[in-house]
């Protein structure tokens, strides 16, 4: 056999890797006829017919509220202002401790900033890369409000012994299944174990609207509280006095007509796109029962993967390498990308929430402290493997 | 264990994906276990090695 590529032989294998192919006629045919209908948004900021958006934008909305069995769906311009959005509707204030992984997207923990709330980080699962229950239990306080929950990857969290927890605390649970459309958990839809959740529409995801996002819930109060706040919901507020006016403050977090337009196309896609990734990743996890120091993805009993990424472990000592120079050794022996999507392994997903300027400096909300000084909390979280895990 | 997948254990793809096909995964086991193979030989110049930084935040580009 010829030597590694990384140490100057002839790399394994010389074809280029194929670029996804997201958007079809089906696309392209829906885009054009919102065109030439002239309506690009419907959505107007105040109370009546098209408080709620316009026609494609209704229509994307049911057919997902159908296709995962929600009682709510409702579409936003990103999943990053989903979860703002949430924060607000489940009335997260100033001095509130919200939960997190500190193994996510940034904004599955800054969403609760904006509302004055603090992130608390606590560990993940080694298995699943989800939150550890036994993690968030330790870190509960009496100003704790919420559990945010990252179906990270595409693979359930422990959704059972969470909502058992949040249960017993009084706890509201937020479901972040960005990565996770069309993952079942006991053949109910993610996002819809806990109080409200979501998915996004952004590029890289399974299906998308170039950007977007899409909330779910079957709480008829969250929902409503989510429309407003998506849409100006002063001006709702004003015209329905009966209504609690706290965290109502809107912005316009509206998706156009067109992203709806490909929003619904890109949905009826999404079963064969899963079935597609799953004989891909079966035939991985198959792969690699033959390698001695790495482990496949682990698939929570009772439920499927979306395969957003594939998690590999690694044990250096059993490889006999670093991680690092095994992932670049391996890269080596395939044509050099142009793209970064044709890249084959990639390492370390993103640093620890918890290591961020954010929360080392706690500086957030303005330059004063806000809102880490507001709930006393001296520091959200230290590096764990030092022991220190939250001093209060 | 974030810390731990973070800076030593955890390597992912997204080649599960369409349109790759199953060819193209066991194409990356073949690479993968040929890399082992010489592992003693890639860590004695591993020192040399350049790195091109493949870390998935950097992939990831935009989330």
């Amino acid at each position: 056999m010829d030597k590694p590529a990384i140490l100057g032989g002839k790399p394994l294998f010389g074809y280029e890797i194929p670029t996804r192919t997201c958007i079809g006629s089906e696309e392209k045919n829906a885009v054009n006829d919102v065109l030439d209908s002239g309506e690009l948004s419907s959505f107007l900021g105040a109370p009546g017919k098209y408080f709620n958006g316009g026609k494609y934008i209704k229509r994307f909305e049911k057919n997902f509220s159908e296709t995962i069995n929600a009682k709510h769906a409702i579409s936003v311009n990103s999943w990053t202002s989903g979860l703002m959005t949430i924060m607000g509707a489940i009335g997260i204030s100033p001095g509130d401790e919200i939960i997190c992984s500190p193994y996510t997207m940034s904004a599955s923990a800054t969403c609760a900033l904006f509302y004055g709330g603090v992130p608390i980080f606590a560990d993940i699962e080694r298995d699943s890369y989800c939150l550890d229950p036994i993690s968030i239990e330790k870190l509960i306080t009496p100003k704790t409000k919420a559990i945010i929950v990252v179906h990270l990857f595409g693979g359930v969290a422990n959704m059972e012994s969470i909502m058992s927890i949040a249960d017993k605390h009084g706890l509201i649970v937020v479901e972040d299944a960005a990565q996770a459309p069309g993952v079942t958990y006991k053949e109910k839809s993610v996002g819809l174990h806990g109080h409200i959740g979501g998915f996004s529409l952004n590029y890289h995801k399974h299906i998308h609207a170039g950007e977007g996002g899409v909330i779910v819930t079957n709480n008829d109060k969250y929902a409503l509280r989510c429309r407003m706040i998506r849409n100006h919901g002063e001006n709702y507020v004003d015209m329905n006095p009966k209504l609690p006016i706290d965290n109502t403050i809107g912005g316009n977090y509206r998706l156009t007509e067109i992203q709806a337009a490909i929003a619904i196309e890109q949905l009826k896609k999404l079963t064969n796109i899963l079935e597609y990734r799953n004989i891909l990743a079966k035939c991985l996890t198959d792969g690699i029962k033959s390698i001695h120091g790495l482990e496949g993805a682990v698939v929570r009993n009772n439920s499927n993967h979306s395969w957003y990424l594939y998690p590999i472990r690694f044990n250096a000592k059993e490889v006999g390498m670093s991680r690092d120079v095994f992932v670049e050794a391996v890269n080596a022996e395939f044509k050099d990308p142009k793209y970064m999507e044709q890249v084959i392994l990639t390492y370390g997903y993103v640093r620890p929430l918890y290591l961020s300027r954010v929360y080392q400096e706690k500086i957030a909300i303005g330059g004063k402290g806000f809102p880490f000084n507001y709930s006393g909390i001296q520091k959200v979280c230290v590096r764990w493997q030092k022991i220190v895990m939250r001093i209060a | 264990m974030a810390e731990d997948c973070y800076e030593d254990s955890l390597i992912l793809t997204s080649i599960v994906r369409e349109p790759i096909t199953i060819k193209i995964i066991n194409d990356l086991v073949k690479a993968m276990k040929k890399v082992i193979l010489f592992n003693n030989e890639i860590m004695d110049k591993s020192g040399s090695i350049s790195s091109t930084n493949v870390s998935t935040i950097e992939y990831l580009g935009k989330i």
